[in-house]
């Protein structure tokens, strides 16, 4: 597998895969395979659904109080690209700091399949955008609070070029 | 407050510069403003916005205020990339597994 940084604020993953395009697709986007390899979630692919992603606890690498009084906070995700077998793209935000997210970090990833030779899948991963948001209130993301939301505005960079997909 | 739009906010080159400006150094808004073809008023406006994302700080002397980038607000972008440079390659590690086992 190919690591490469095509600017200081992006991840780029490169791989072959043996599956075809539909197959990988379906490991993208079907909640219970995604699951098996990302998070618990529950996407949908359409462009605009917005989604969560819910980290499992992992109770070896925490402390056991930790795991009972924090769980930790879910990805706010909103797909904004998906076009079946060749793009699925979503931004995603999280708690910056999960004891006092006043911040938060959004990015976005992107999946982009391509046929390789003998029928497999080349598969690119990109997840950049990396960006700062900070918020007054946490209540947004709490969702019982969600239609009352003000938030206070956000702002800021690294990069803030997002990688558009030709 | 009505919520900026996040990419419109990172669009304009302007606040983007003054955040970049005052991670140089502590300025008053009258040494800030000289450095930009723009308005004193705009200035403010861009100085109040990055203090409301947390970007800028404010310290007061007397009747002046003076402004510094709080680069604590930038600090959690490089542990991110930095653990998504981890993270996804043992995801897609997984991911083969989740291809080789799906229709079995």
């Amino acid at each position: 597998m190919k690591q490469t940084v095509a600017n200081d604020d992006a991840v780029v993953f490169e791989c072959e895969l043996p599956e075809p395009r539909d197959k990988v697709w379906r490991a993208l986007t079907e909640r219970e395979l995604l699951a098996a390899w990302l998070m618990p979630n529950d996407i949908r692919p359409e462009a605009g659904a917005k989604f969560q992603l819910r980290p499992v606890t992992d109770a070896a690498s925490r402390g056991a109080t930790e795991c009972a009084a924090v769980p930790p906070a879910p990805v706010e995700c909103e797909v904004l690209d998906a076009d079946p077998g060749r793009l699925l793209r979503w931004r995603q935000r999280e708690p910056a700091d999960a004891v006092a997210p006043r911040h938060f970090i959004e990015s976005v990833v992107s999946f982009e399949l391509a046929d390789s030779p003998g029928g497999g899948t080349h598969l690119r991963v990109v997840h950049d955008g990396f960006t700062t948001v900070a918020c007054s209130t946490v209540v947004a993301f709490r969702p019982r609070a969600k239609a009352a939301i003000t938030r206070n505005a956000a702002i800021t960079l690294m990069s803030c070029s997002l990688r558009r997909a030709a | 407050m009505v919520e900026m739009d996040i990419f419109r906010a990172l669009a304009d080159p302007t606040r983007r510069a003054v955040f970049e400006r005052l991670s140089r150094g502590e300025m008053n808004v009258t040494e800030l403003k000289a450095g930009f073809n723009v308005s004193q008023p705009a200035i403010s406006q861009h100085l109040s916005a990055l203090k409301g994302a947390g970007l800028v700080s404010e310290r007061r002397d007397g009747r002046h205020a003076y402004y510094r980038s709080d680069p604590r607000g930038l600090a959690p972008l490089a542990d991110w990339v930095h653990r998504y440079r981890v993270a996804w390659p043992e995801r897609i590690e997984k991911l083969k597994h989740v291809l080789k086992d799906m229709d079995r």
